[in-house]
């Protein structure tokens, strides 16, 4: 792969979308049938827009920053933390983040003013097109798949018994317990809201 | 001993990743940061998406859904 088109992969909707059906399937094959309905329920209408049946909508929506957006985060992250785990309240306030969150992300952002675009592309070098990101692109989705597989072969090698479990624990069973106490949960917690703030920003003009 | 080496290869994962980030902080110039590339990622329909989902699903996984189910 050469030039632009090295970036087919990571811009193209197809990896995605299969990444999502994938995932589906897994979650149907371990028996965890909503995990599996919630994947497949996102990726048949990104495979609907990949084949134009569904018209394109752009966000006239900014991201709030600053004070906003940090109140946002603790009228989301205490809740968080003080439900008990599996509970109804965690089930309410996950399914309600989850439905606003996709009609946000799903509209391509506010256009770029030419301005913004100029001094991005001043800023990353142009990525896109430069050898810098296509190394970068293609370490991280090593580092990605090498991660997959890993948990993949522990879910597997740990399935015939408790002992097999024990030896071959998944990502799961080892964050699980952190998420126990108080501390942990908090920690935790903020971790994934920075993180989805983050990921929400990335893309959009600042 | 197998259960050290499968909780060492996911340390390992972690490792890389913060190699990846200290290289690209360091020398920009020869691999883009981590930042400059989701920028381009998540212009995407799909890859924003996907990407959010997997994140919004974490906390579901931890939060909401039993162990073993």
């Amino acid at each position: 792969m050469t030039g632009s088109r090295g970036w087919w992969i990571v811009e193209s909707g197809a990896p995605w979308i299969a990444i999502m059906l994938i995932t589906s399937g897994f979650h149907f094959f371990r028996g965890a049938a909503v995990d599996g309905v919630i994947f497949l329920v996102v990726a048949l209408p990104l495979l609907a827009d990949s084949t134009g049946m569904i018209p394109p909508a752009r966000s006239r929506l900014h991201l709030p920053h600053g004070r906003v957006l940090f109140a946002l985060a603790i009228v989301l992250g205490v809740p968080m933390v003080l439900a008990p785990r599996y509970s109804a309240t965690e089930t309410l306030i996950l399914s309600a983040l989850g439905a606003v969150i996709l009609v946000v992300v799903w509209a391509d952002p506010p256009a770029e003013p030419h301005s913004a675009r100029a001094a991005r592309i001043r800023t990353d070098g142009g990525a896109r097109n430069s050898h810098a990101g296509r190394r970068a692109a293609v370490l991280w989705i090593i580092l990605g798949l090498v991660l997959c597989l890993w948990e993949l072969s522990a879910y597997f090698l740990g399935r015939p018994s408790p002992a097999a479990e024990y030896n071959f624990p998944p990502l799961s069973d080892l964050v699980g317990p952190m998420l126990d106490s108080l501390v942990g949960r908090t920690l935790l917690v903020a971790a994934w809201i920075l993180g989805g703030i983050a990921l929400l920003r990335r893309g959009r003009s600042t | 001993m197998i259960r050290m080496i499968t909780i060492l290869g996911f340390f390992l994962e972690g490792v890389f990743a913060l190699i990846l980030v200290a290289w690209s902080r360091l020398n920009s110039a020869s691999l883009a940061t981590f930042g400059s590339l989701l920028d381009q990622v998540m212009r995407r329909r799909a890859a924003r998406v996907t990407l959010v989902v997997f994140w919004w699903w974490l906390a579901w996984h931890f939060l909401v859904v039993p162990p073993g189910v």
